[in-house]
């Protein structure tokens, strides 16, 4: 499965576009990494990526075909879309909610089956969150909405999943958590795209990064060549510095900040 | 091992299922069955059970027995009336508070019960008769949403569902104030009274031919809503989630809203304004079976049914007068939506 983005443009308002010339790949087994400051385009990016805006320049293609040219069922098997975590109105399970993955693949007025419901069971058992089946989705916590919303893009068995700031509102242990689930799963094959606020988490399961700045993507490369401390500095407008460190015969990078 | 365990639980939940379908169906069938004998003029069970056996066995006759014009003239299509409008409204407030997001919503949003008076009122000042308020304000009901989508198509700014609230709000204002209009032009004496009444809702004009009118809308839009049951439970986590899930949100919408307004004019057309059932009714199901639309639909056309029913019966026996029954269904509604509203937790369960 391979995504590309051949010079991508867009615009809500014809005189200011708010994306430019963006061009990336991602293919099978590997994590792209968004980042960019606030406003960069990297929402409006995913909502091209996904069908749900048009560009007005360029195309975005899934095994070279163009994503305005699917239908929205047909679209739904390739590409998972994995949403920041939010609260819905009402108060589904949450075996509930991970069958919802199952829309694309089930005739218009029918419901899920049992063989969906063992789908979406095995979805949650790839992310060990079984327990969690009959909790009401909205009751459970953001980490946990978090995991049942990859294991929803899961059940709909994509070959591309699109994750949404996947860390954000996460204490610590569960951005660890979902980072290492996002690394299995591009081992097992899947082509990953993510966004992210944080520079080091790019070193914990990307295999690259992408930075975007005022609609453009204006570094491209493997992590550890595109975040260093004069790009940080670049993008963000802040001091850092990129440290290496050895343990047990691995090199390590982490970002030490001057914030004194 | 683990897997057959909650194999059982699953299975186990099925017949609490069905225990559940049968007490609202048991509930149902009671309240039918009592407020036969309930109203203006009691009617014993020995003299519904003759009037049956009249019609049924010797139906060439003709029976012109008071009471059995009664039963059947009356009471019964007017328990048939309470049971179909309390389930249309029911269903079509489900339906409205999922595509909108927001359970606050209630069926006449869009302004299809602000339309359906304006017509109404038309059709009383000009005397058109029973049968022309009703179709009248059915198409005045429908038109009037039918503006507000049309308006609120051409308006691109902000979330597409909140434009179009907004815009059935100003929509439902417009067609009040002619309400109002009319109110001031027509004749105090004979008009003016008829038009009020309507406006409070009632069934007390309920006949055959009411039932006729709007039995079909009723049920096709119903079935059309219960056949896109799974999809209403993905467009309530938002168009962008639904899209990007396989669903054509723009489509879906189009044709959900436009059942919805068929089960709401169709019911406010013949019966008047009767609030609070799309909202308190839904809300109740969802508390009982659960946010899931599978269940939701059906549970809200049983429980629907028989709050109407109730409060329909207890408007034409509490007193020595028919009280107006839209003014009771608030009355009732309002009061146990704000209990709910205590008792509810996150998510509005």
């Amino acid at each position: 499965m391979k995504l590309e983005l051949k010079n991508i443009a867009f615009a809500y308002e014809k005189t200011n576009e708010v994306l430019r010339d963006v061009s990336l790949e991602v293919e099978a087994g590997e994590v792209l990494c968004l980042l960019g400051p606030n406003g960069a385009g990297k929402t409006t990016l995913f909502k091209s990526i996904l069908g749900l805006l048009k560009p007005s320049k360029g195309k975005v293609l899934i095994n070279g075909k163009n994503v305005c040219d699917y239908t929205r069922k047909k679209l739904a098997h390739y590409l998972g879309y994995v949403p920041q975590n939010h609260i819905p109105p009402f108060p589904y399970r949450v075996l509930d909610v991970v069958l919802m993955g199952r829309t694309a693949h089930i005739n218009n007025f029918a419901v899920p089956s049992s063989v969906d419901v063992e789908i979406a069971r095995e979805a949650m058992r790839r992310l060990n969150i079984c327990h969690l089946e009959n909790r009401n989705y909205a009751e459970i916590s953001g980490g946990e909405r978090q995991l049942v919303l990859i294991a929803r893009a899961l059940a709909q068995k994509p070959g591309i999943l699109i994750l949404d700031e996947p860390t954000a509102n996460l204490d610590f242990g569960n951005q660890l958590r979902i980072l290492k689930h996002i690394k299995k799963l591009a081992e097992s094959g899947f082509a990953v795209v993510m966004s992210s606020h944080f520079p080091e988490h790019a070193f914990y399961c990307c295999s690259k990064v992408a930075v975007m700045q005022k609609g453009r993507i204006i570094l491209v490369g493997k992590p550890e060549e595109v975040i260093t401390g004069r790009n940080l500095k670049e993008i963000y407008g802040v001091e850092v510095e990129v440290a290496e460190i050895e343990r047990k015969g691995s090199t390590y990078r982490v970002c030490i900040p001057s914030v004194v | 091992m683990r897997t057959s365990f909650l194999c059982r639980i699953t299975r186990l939940k099925t017949t609490k299922l069905w225990w559940n379908y049968l007490l609202l169906f048991t509930v149902l069938l009671a309240l039918t069955f009592i407020s036969m004998f309930l109203g203006r003029y009691p009617i014993s069970p020995e003299q519904i059970a003759e009037i049956l056996k009249a019609k049924l066995l010797y139906s060439e006759q003709a029976v012109f027995d008071p009471v059995s014009t009664v039963f059947m003239d009356i009471r019964l299509p007017r328990i048939i009336a309470a049971l179909l409008i309390g389930a249309a409204l029911s269903i079509s407030g489900a339906v409205y508070q999922g595509i909108f997001k927001n359970p606050m919503v209630s069926p006449d949003i869009l302004g299809a019960s602000a339309g359906a008076g304006f017509g109404a009122a038309l059709a009383i000042l000009f005397s058109w008769g029973m049968q022309g308020i009703h179709i009248v304000s059915f198409v005045c009901g429908l038109l009037a949403v039918f503006i507000t989508y049309f308006i609120s198509s051409r308006i691109k700014i902000g979330d597409s569902s909140l434009v179009l609230v907004l815009t059935g709000i100003f929509v439902g204002t417009i067609f009040s104030s002619l309400i109002s209009l009319f109110k001031a032009v027509a004749d105090p004496y004979n008009k003016l009274p008829a038009i009020t009444y309507w406006l409070m809702g009632s069934l007390v004009p309920i006949k055959w031919s009411s039932i006729k009118l709007m039995i079909l809308p009723i049920i096709i839009s119903s079935i059309v809503l219960y056949l896109l049951r799974w999809h209403l439970n993905i467009v309530s986590f938002g168009d962008e989630e639904a899209q990007a899930l396989g669903v054509d949100t723009g489509k879906l919408r189009i044709i959900v809203i436009f059942c919805a307004t068929l089960l709401t004019t169709s019911a406010v057309a013949v019966s008047g304004m009767i609030g609070w059932v799309g909202l308190v009714i839904p809300h109740l199901a969802r508390a009982f079976i659960g946010p899931d639309y599978q269940n939701l639909l059906p549970v809200s056309i049983l429980m629907g049914g028989s709050f109407l029913l109730l409060v329909d019966t207890m408007a034409r026996s509490l007193l020595p007068m028919e009280i107006p029954l839209g003014i009771l269904t608030s009355l009732i509604g309002a009061p146990f939506f704000l209990y709910l509203l205590t008792r509810t937790r996150r998510g509005w369960g």
